[in-house]
């Protein structure tokens, strides 16, 4: 499983296995309608509390990206790559912004950033 | 549902007082992390709730009977893993099973062998050939077989090599997703359970610091960098709040329970650091 626990990030355990799985859904590598891993195999590999797991999956199935087969699982929701795709977008974009915050209290000007993501871009 | 309520629980031996005023809980379907010094009396606690000793005072309730801990018929509905493994040196794997599952009504034979075959146990080896990690391993099997609402753990992993922790773990996460058990774990290896507690009871001076749901205090308590001058400034009120410092090259580290300061940067900890902070602390 790719799913990784950081033990001292802000972001609650639930709250990282939720966007774990959100990550891989918009990477491909769970498909629309494909079936996820079951509570328990989550909980075992990340070592991690069944309710936390359980807790993610409820969220994922609030916010309409997987739904639930009562006593088979929890499932891909048709659409859900699109959404997955654009919440990825979101995060990756406001990680970018927290660094670049970093560059701008350590005095680097608007030009000297915009040059780095120009160096960046071509790389 | 508290499926163990302790209230204001005293225990010593003869003049020493190991527990002063004890009181926590653990409901239905969770896991308590019960945490705490060497020495501070985790696992006296444990062995009064087990019913091995008698409280000098307060009450221990199991299912909210205040006789559970001395009825057969409560004790069977409890799985547990005492933190001195012994057994008949010369008895077999299979043969201590046997011995053991006696005593309860729903054990599951089918569910031991996947135990024993998870664990690399063999049925036929002598109990005074196997590892520690191994004699833990076959507690956690007595203690799971039969499938316990409630799951009592005293130090299981303390003297298991990384492999065997992670193998114990691993048994035990499985059997509560699947009977939703709930589980006291004392432990001093913060690592091992910071990820499957839903709270905390820290236990230091024979007394209960605090129980707290993991989340609150990951949310709660936090460290930052501050001057000497800003240390100095602070209101009464809000050191109180500070529940450890420490004296850096530049100023002082604090961690800190629910403290608004302005222009401060607060970084976030793991429950391990959160502890140690607490016990820290109190030597200040």
């Amino acid at each position: 499983m790719k799913l990784r626990i950081d033990d001292t990030s802000p972001i609650p355990i639930y709250g990282q296995i939720k966007n774990g799985i959100i990550q891989m859904i918009a990477l491909g590598d769970f498909k629309e309608n494909e079936k996820l891993p079951s509570v328990r195999d989550v909980a075992v590999a990340l070592k991690v509390n069944p309710n936390t797991v359980s807790r993610a999956f409820t969220e994922l199935s609030i916010e309409k990206i997987i739904y639930t087969k009562r006593g088979i699982g929890n499932f891909v929701k048709n659409g859900a790559e699109d959404l997955c795709k654009k919440k990825v977008y979101k995060r990756v974009l406001s990680n970018i912004d927290q660094e670049l915050d970093i560059l701008k209290k350590a005095g680097f000007d608007k030009k000297a950033i915009e040059k780095i993501i120009n160096d960046m871009r071509s790389k | 549902m508290d499926v163990i309520e302790v209230k204001n629980l005293m225990l010593g031996f003869g003049r020493k007082k190991v527990l002063r005023d004890v009181s926590f809980s653990v409901a239905k379907g969770k896991v308590v992390g019960y945490v705490g010094r060497n020495g501070t009396g985790k696992t006296t606690t444990i062995k009064a709730i087990m019913g091995l000793y008698r409280p000098e005072a307060g009450e221990i309730s199991l299912w909210s009977d205040p006789k559970g801990s001395y009825k057969p018929r409560i004790r069977e509905r409890i799985g547990y893993v005492p933190e001195t493994q012994d057994f008949y040196e010369n008895i077999s794997v299979k043969g201590a099973l046997d011995y053991i599952s006696k005593f309860y009504k729903r054990w599951d034979n089918e569910y031991e062998k996947e135990l024993l075959s998870q664990f690399r146990l063999s049925p036929k080896s002598h109990f005074k050939d196997l590892s520690r990690g191994e004699k833990a391993k076959l507690f956690l099997t007595f203690a799971l077989a039969h499938k316990p609402e409630l799951i009592i753990m005293d130090e299981p992993t303390s003297h298991l090599d990384p492999v065997a922790r992670s193998d114990f773990w691993e048994s035990t996460i499985s059997l509560i997703s699947e009977t939703n058990a709930s589980v006291l774990v004392s432990t001093h290896i913060l690592s091992d359970i910071e990820n499957i507690a839903d709270e905390f009871v820290l236990l230091s001076g024979g007394k209960i610091v605090f129980q707290t749901e993991t989340e609150e205090l990951k949310h709660s308590v936090k460290k930052a960098y501050i001057t000497e001058e800003y240390l100095q400034k602070m209101t009464d009120e809000q050191r109180k709040k500070i529940i450890l410092t420490k004296k850096t090259a530049k100023g002082y580290e604090i961690y800190a329970k629910n403290l608004d300061l302005k222009d401060c940067e607060w970084e976030s900890l793991s429950v391990e650091e959160i502890l140690v902070s607490y016990l820290k602390g109190e030597n200040q």
